[in-house]
């Protein structure tokens, strides 16, 4: 049972650091990841080939005692490949339910947006409600559960954009980055022989991120911070510069975050800086630009960042 | 180096003016030349770091923008050092065509610029900012120039300058019109057809899974599934018509190159084409570009192909937006090259102001390989071509009513 911020900050600073033996550095992205977690959400990552994406998804698994579960997403994957399919024993003479990969707690899903529309809303409902329906008969999914979904940016020739409505459902979008100089010949000098997460014990299990994400839950945010989350995702939806603003999914995941932020940094209160450093991070693919706004080199997060400077940050009365 | 060293020559002066008074023995020259030389060597070594750890700074928020949108600008001078500059000049030159508005704007030494020229004074740490606008009225992509910095030291005997080599630029795109104000209809311009066929299936759009039907093509055949069920299997697949454009310009507007080329009707052809991509990406097509100006250090034509992403338009009108008079050949050549690459059944939309028989048979076996083709002439004269196959569009009238009237501007 996790009674204290240092305590939390201390059971984190152990999954971390496992997952940091074969991911070098990066540690925002982990941080990121851990938090989303903690917050029971689904990670977006976009970047690109050999960025360690699925590296980070292993490490994750194997660190938190998790099952782990990947799903190539491709143009000809049919929803059945994902959540699973009915099928006739004939020994038995009776149909069988052949579970899909999706029945794990940590899932991996590659290429995203390569799968079509139908295939890709096949995750839909296991992400929102934990649970997947296969012939009218809904099936709980494993705890905690977790979707880590990765997407190239680079092409666009025979892909499908996920979405409004699945993006929505991602609590955090982010990106690995390519590694510093120092970290790269780091990379090289500890895995040339080919040793990644194969030798990871685990550190924490189901019970401990159950604990955690109670405790992350506990964490004090004061009215002001808590309008101070208002007022930025309320702006996204007046700015001229947006066709779509943030949802109230993304208000209440924004608030969510910045208690697991708190708590990660080992306090048990919100403040303002908590709540900017993740406001790209959880509303960037809530939004949507307008035509122009993209021609003229605005960006969901340049966006975000006029936003950000705009509304008036909360302080402390003197 | 004979002014190098008469502005030194002073300093000799003094220097010896030290020697005679020590074997003078004259206390008061001693003194005086003394003194004199602790301040010229505060002055050198102030000089020397004056311009050290001083930063100049264009913000610019916007760096893409239309023709006629005005962009704040805003350049910052940031002494980050513990000692002060009595006084700092800066000239930074900024093309012309970006219409700078605000304080201390002087002619330029640069052809086609103006000078941004500041004297002042800056604190230890302390930063200053003026403010300015820009309105480009050129499409184009403008770089800023270098900036040059002259300090000194307090007392005001050196001067250094510096340099600071500059990355920043603006990139205008060219202006989009309105199809109709071209003359244009606004609805299927491009002779779009309205059908309730389907016109073929998309492989990447999986419908679903159905059993087997007499007549179904082997190829759909899902094995894997046929061996779940127990019997034959095929997938479906979703119809589509999405249709394929791609915008043909053609940059020449004279017979031969050193006739020189008419700037009018280049900018004319430029606009038209990027007002149709910007409708084309508009309507949803799987759009693409082919032209014959050559990007910046090659001599290879200009070539996007079709796709429907949301940087599509973006790529296109920033093409467009460098686009110069030069070609790597004529657009007939060229197209007789690359047309095999268009995807059949496109639509091939040749923007151009320069018609020749050559471009003419080009344009004839595009039509024999699939394509449909809609010519758009942007020239006040009007082209002979009488082909009943081809969609045909004569808008040179239109921009010269939008040029009367300023609508268009074709600088």
């Amino acid at each position: 049972m996790v009674t204290d911020a240092d305590e939390f900050k201390g059971a984190v600073e152990k999954i971390k650091d496992n997952i940091q033996k074969v991911i070098v550095g990066k540690s925002d992205a982990i941080d990121s990841v851990l938090i989303s977690i903690l917050c029971n959400g689904h990670v977006l990552v976009e970047d690109v080939p050999g960025s360690g994406k699925t590296t980070l998804a292993r490490a994750v698994a194997s660190s938190l005692d998790c099952s782990f579960g990947r799903i190539q997403f491709t143009p000809d994957l049919m929803p059945s490949d994902v959540v699973g399919v009915n099928w006739f024993n004939q020994k038995l003479s009776e149909f069988e339910f052949q579970s899909g990969p999706i029945f794990n707690q940590i899932i991996l899903a590659d290429e995203i947006n390569r799968a079509t529309p139908r295939t890709q809303s096949a995750l839909l409902e296991s992400m929102q409600e934990s649970q997947v329906t296969v012939d009218g008969h809904s099936r709980n999914l494993p705890t905690p559960f977790i979707v880590l979904a990765t997407q190239n940016p680079l092409d666009m020739e025979g892909t499908f954009p996920l979405p409004e409505a699945q993006l929505d459902r991602f609590l955090m979008k982010i990106s690995l980055g390519y590694p510093s100089a120092g970290e790269e010949s780091d990379i090289i000098l500890r895995f040339h022989e080919g040793s990644y997460s194969e030798n990871l014990q685990p550190v924490a299990n189901g019970k401990t991120i159950k604990d955690l994400e109670k405790f992350s839950s506990s964490v004090k945010v004061e009215e002001n911070i808590r309008d101070y989350i208002i007022s930025i995702v309320r702006s996204t939806r007046e700015n001229d510069k947006l066709i779509i603003g943030a949802s109230p999914r993304g208000s209440l995941g924004l608030y969510k975050c910045s208690q697991a932020k708190a708590a990660l940094d080992g306090r048990d209160y919100v403040i303002p800086d908590d709540v900017k450093s993740l406001t790209n991070l959880v509303l960037s693919h809530r939004i949507i630009p307008t035509s122009n706004a993209r021609l003229r080199g605005f960006g969901a997060n340049e966006i975000l960042e006029e936003i950000m400077a705009e509304v008036v940050v909360p302080m402390e009365a003197i | 180096m004979v002014k190098k060293f008469w502005h030194d020559f002073w300093i000799l002066i003094i220097i010896t003016l030290v020697i005679i008074g020590l074997f003078s023995g004259q206390g008061m020259l001693l003194g005086l030349s003394v003194m004199s030389l602790l301040v010229v060597c505060v002055a050198w070594l102030w000089n020397k770091v004056s311009l050290e750890n001083l930063h100049y700074v264009r913000v610019i928020p916007q760096k893409r923008v239309f023709i006629g949108d005005t962009v704040p600008f805003r350049i910052e001078l940031h002494n980050k050092k513990p000692i002060p500059l009595a006084r700092i000049d800066t000239v930074d030159d900024i093309p012309h065509c970006l219409n700078l508005v605000g304080s201390n704007i002087k002619p330029s030494a640069t052809f086609d610029a103006v000078s941004i020229t500041h004297s002042t004074s800056v604190s230890a740490y302390q930063k200053t900012a003026w403010d300015y606008s820009l309105k480009p009225n050129k499409r184009g992509f403008h770089r800023l120039g270098s900036v040059n910095i002259f300090g000194g030291d307090i007392f005001g005997l050196f001067q250094s300058r510096k340099t600071t080599p500059t990355r920043d630029y603006i990139l205008v795109y060219p202006q989009i019109i309105n199809l109709p104000d071209m003359g244009m209809p606004e609805s299927r311009p491009l002779g779009e057809k309205i059908t309730a066929l389907n016109i073929y299936q998309d492989v990447f759009w999986n419908r679903g899974i159905r059993t087997y039907e007499k007549g179904d093509p082997l190829n759909t055949i899902d094995w894997k599934y046929t061996a779940k069920k127990t019997q034959l299997m095929v997938k479906t697949f979703e119809s589509t018509n999405k249709s394929d454009v791609i915008l043909a310009v053609s940059v020449e507007t004279s017979a031969k190159v050193w006739e020189g080329y008419s700037a009018i009707n280049l900018e004319r052809v430029i606009t038209a084409a990027a007002s149709i991509a910007s409708h084309c990406s508009g309507e949803g097509f799987n759009l693409g570009f082919f032209s014959n100006g050559t990007p910046v250090l090659s001599d290879l034509p200009m070539k996007i192909p079709a796709s429907q992403s949301e940087d599509q338009l973006k790529l296109i009108l920033e093409t467009l937006a460098t686009l110069g008079p030069i070609s790597s050949g004529s657009i007939s050549e060229n197209l007789n090259t690359w047309y095999k690459g268009f995807p059949f059944g496109s639509t091939v939309v040749l923007v151009t102001s320069f018609f020749t028989q050559d471009l003419l048979d080009s344009l004839r076996n595009i039509e024999k390989f699939g394509c449909k083709v809609v010519l758009i002439n942007v020239s006040d004269e009007l082209c002979e071509i009488s082909e009943e196959d081809f969609i045909k569009y004569e808008i040179g009238a239109h921009f010269s009513r939008m040029e009367s009237v300023g609508e268009f501007v074709p600088i």
